[in-house]
């Protein structure tokens, strides 16, 4: 199916659809809806690459979608975000296609079935435990995991990404000692003049709003 | 393509009596050598490399250079993942096809030593990589290499074990790669074994380098995979078999991959009962029939042809006049010496040295009708004199393992042993006179 659609372009809603479509046929394990919160935050981070705009509109690719059912898969497989965005940036497409898995794959689900099991997320052993110290390491795993479940839950219900708030490198721009912006350091790197100037008439138009409104309640 | 052979120990057994017998099986292929056009299949490897914190200096070092070999003997349609592990577990770089070498290498390269042993986890992340690609147009396998005892996370060695055969069920196999001499080679001889793989040791990594490089030929060699031998034997005739191979939900016996110019072979101990053998000298009977099931080199699954054993009834004084095959006598020597190695290893852990030292004098005394045994002997009886625990007990666990599941070339002279003739034989056909040492 991937194959097929490396000319595809949409939109965000057309991105989080196809994405959907793609995880149904080919079984992704994970079963959490991709939401536009969840896509906006991998933008964030810089997990889909570059975007362009078309209007006021996102313009997707193949390669964001890749990297959207990509990162699925690997946050599943228990990778953190930070790690799927250092690995995507210095990957080449044709490995990351690599990582997806194929449809129907025994193998993968019985090493899923035993990792679970051991976990205690599901409770089946393919042979009996014969030994205390083994429930017992069964029992901090299951134990942990319980914990991880109640976290994401608790993260979804407040619309945080499931893997926790996000954390990032800033920088601090101490305009005047009473206005200061922080702002991400990666992005420092590649800011352009144009992002800049459009940031400093946002910036302005704000205040400008504040100001009328301060106005309002005088 | 794979022929099933049988040996009796005798051409004949008597008549009017009951009769118990060795019979040697050996599976081997009409190709001995691969054709011009024949191509090895793609190999789907994960290099599950312990960074635990007594890794550090060399043998981290001598593990990344294993690593690179294996890089540097893959091609463009191979795939690769390395993880590492210590009291947890990284994917250094996911299943990856082995287009930039160098890049990988680079990677391998920035591996740095950790905390304890998560030797389970380690092994499932590998399996995991290996098992995205797991089917028939791929060698699916984990290369597991430690220096530790499981000591974080699951440590259990039949979960573990249970957990590598469900695998190698499903198309992903274990090789372990033990190092030095605090590793428990108990568990990683059990996860090679119900892996499907090959367990291998080195007293240092450098001696690794040797196993790494027969495994290697070995998977460019496998002509039939997943082997599973169906042994049906006749009424009134019942069997063991000695190599102590693992059996399936089946009850099929699982047996070594088949590569070129190689006997698989399996040592049977049968016996059949007076009524059977209550015929007329000179007829024979029907003892058993045998098929294997194997994956073949264009990853179709097939199944041999029955072979059916018979064997003749005999007067008593036409069995006297029989000479007992040669083959089958070394082959029974080399189980009998693989038996009491299992033995001494269980009294070294004890620390049991008198049980050992009695069970040296009957290795010995084998070892004059076999002299791979005789000289393979030295360096086991000097660990056993210098009471040298975790060395005599890893070498004697990995020589029982080696001499019970060895493939064998069908140019070895029987009860001989030559170096210069073990040096001109493929890696993974040569007898090697310690284990855990580097040889050629």
């Amino acid at each position: 199916m991937l194959a097929k659609l490396k000319n595809w372009r949409g939109n965000l809603e057309n991105l989080i659809e196809q994405a959907e479509k793609i995880s149904a046929e080919y079984k992704l394990k994970d079963t959490t809806e991709i939401s536009v919160r969840m896509v906006r935050d991998y933008i964030q981070r810089g997990i889909l690459g570059d975007i362009d705009r078309s209007g006021r509109e996102l313009e997707f690719n193949y390669s964001h979608l890749l990297k959207l059912v990509l990162s699925r898969v690997l946050l599943n497989d228990g990778w953190s975000l930070k790690k799927i965005g250092e690995h995507f940036e210095f990957t080449p497409e044709e490995e990351l296609e690599t990582l997806i898995p194929k449809p129907g794959n025994p193998a993968l689900s019985a090493i899923k079935r035993l990792r679970s099991s051991v976990d205690g997320t599901k409770p089946r052993m393919s042979r009996e435990p014969t030994s205390e110290g083994t429930f017992a390491v069964s029992r901090q795993a299951a134990k942990r995991t319980t914990i991880q479940h109640e976290m994401r839950s608790a993260l979804r219900k407040i619309g945080l990404p499931e893997d926790g708030p996000a954390t990032e490198d800033i920088t601090l721009l101490a305009i005047t000692p009473w206005f200061q912006a922080l702002m991400q350091k990666d992005r420092l790197r590649t800011l352009t003049l144009e992002e800049a100037d459009e940031i400093g008439k946002a910036v302005s138009a704000t205040l400008m709003k504040l100001i009328l409104k301060r106005g309002e309640r005088r | 393509m794979i022929n099933i052979e049988f040996t009796p120990e005798k051409n004949g057994i008597l008549a009017g009596e009951a009769n118990t017998f060795e019979v040697l099986l050996r599976a081997s292929s009409e190709l001995q050598q691969p054709s011009s056009s024949s191509k090895r299949l793609p190999l789907n490897l994960s290099l599950v490399i312990d960074r635990s914190g007594s890794m550090r200096g060399r043998p981290l070092e001598e593990a990344k250079k294993c690593a690179a070999m294996l890089v540097d003997r893959m091609n463009a349609n191979d795939q690769l993942s390395v993880v590492t592990y210590d009291s947890s577990v990284d994917v250094l770089f996911p299943t990856t096809k082995v287009l930039h070498k160098d890049r990988l290498k680079t990677l391998i390269d920035r591996i740095r030593t950790g905390g304890r042993t998560a030797l389970y986890e380690g092994w499932s992340v590998g399996a995991e990589q290996v098992a995205r690609d797991a089917g028939e147009n791929y060698l699916s396998r984990v290369l597991l290499l430690s220096d530790g005892m499981a000591n974080h996370g699951l440590t259990d060695e039949a979960i573990i074990a249970s957990h590598c055969q469900t695998m190698a069920e499903n198309g992903v196999t274990t090789s372990t790669y033990g190092l030095g001499n605090r590793f428990n080679e108990n568990l990683m001889t059990a996860m090679a074994k119900s892996g499907q793989g090959q367990a291998n040791y080195g007293q240092t990594a450098d001696d690794l380098m040797d196993p790494f490089n027969e495994e290697f030929d070995l998977m460019e060699a496998i002509i039939a995979r997943r082997m599973k031998l169906r042994i049906l034997p006749e009424v009134g005739v019942s069997f063991e078999l000695l190599n102590g191979y693992d059996t399936d939900q089946e009850g099929r016996f699982i047996i070594p991959d088949l590569a070129y110019g190689a006997d698989v072979w399996a040592f049977l101990k049968i016996k059949v009962n007076k009524s059977l053998c209550d015929q007329a000298s000179n007829t024979s009977i029907r003892v058993l029939t045998a098929t294997i099931d194997f994956v073949d080199d264009d990853g179709v699954e097939r199944r041999t042809d029955p072979a059916v054993m018979t064997i003749e009834l005999l007067a008593q004084d036409a069995f006297a006049e029989l000479a007992s095959d040669e083959t089958v006598n070394q082959r029974s020597i080399e189980l009998k010496a693989a038996t009491l190695q299992e033995q001494a290893q269980i009294a070294a852990r004890r620390d049991d040295w008198v049980r050992v030292d009695q069970i040296m004098e009957k290795l010995e005394a084998l070892g004059t009708d076999n002299e791979w045994i005789k000289v393979s002997l030295e360096r086991l009886k000097t660990y056993s004199e210098r009471r040298q625990r975790d060395e005599f007990s890893k070498e004697a666990n990995y020589k029982t393992s080696r001499m019970r599941t060895r493939r064998v070339s069908r140019s070895e002279e029987e009860g001989s042993f030559d170096m210069s003739a073990e040096r001109a034989r493929p890696s993974y056909l040569r007898r090697k006179l310690e284990q855990g040492k580097k040889q050629l």
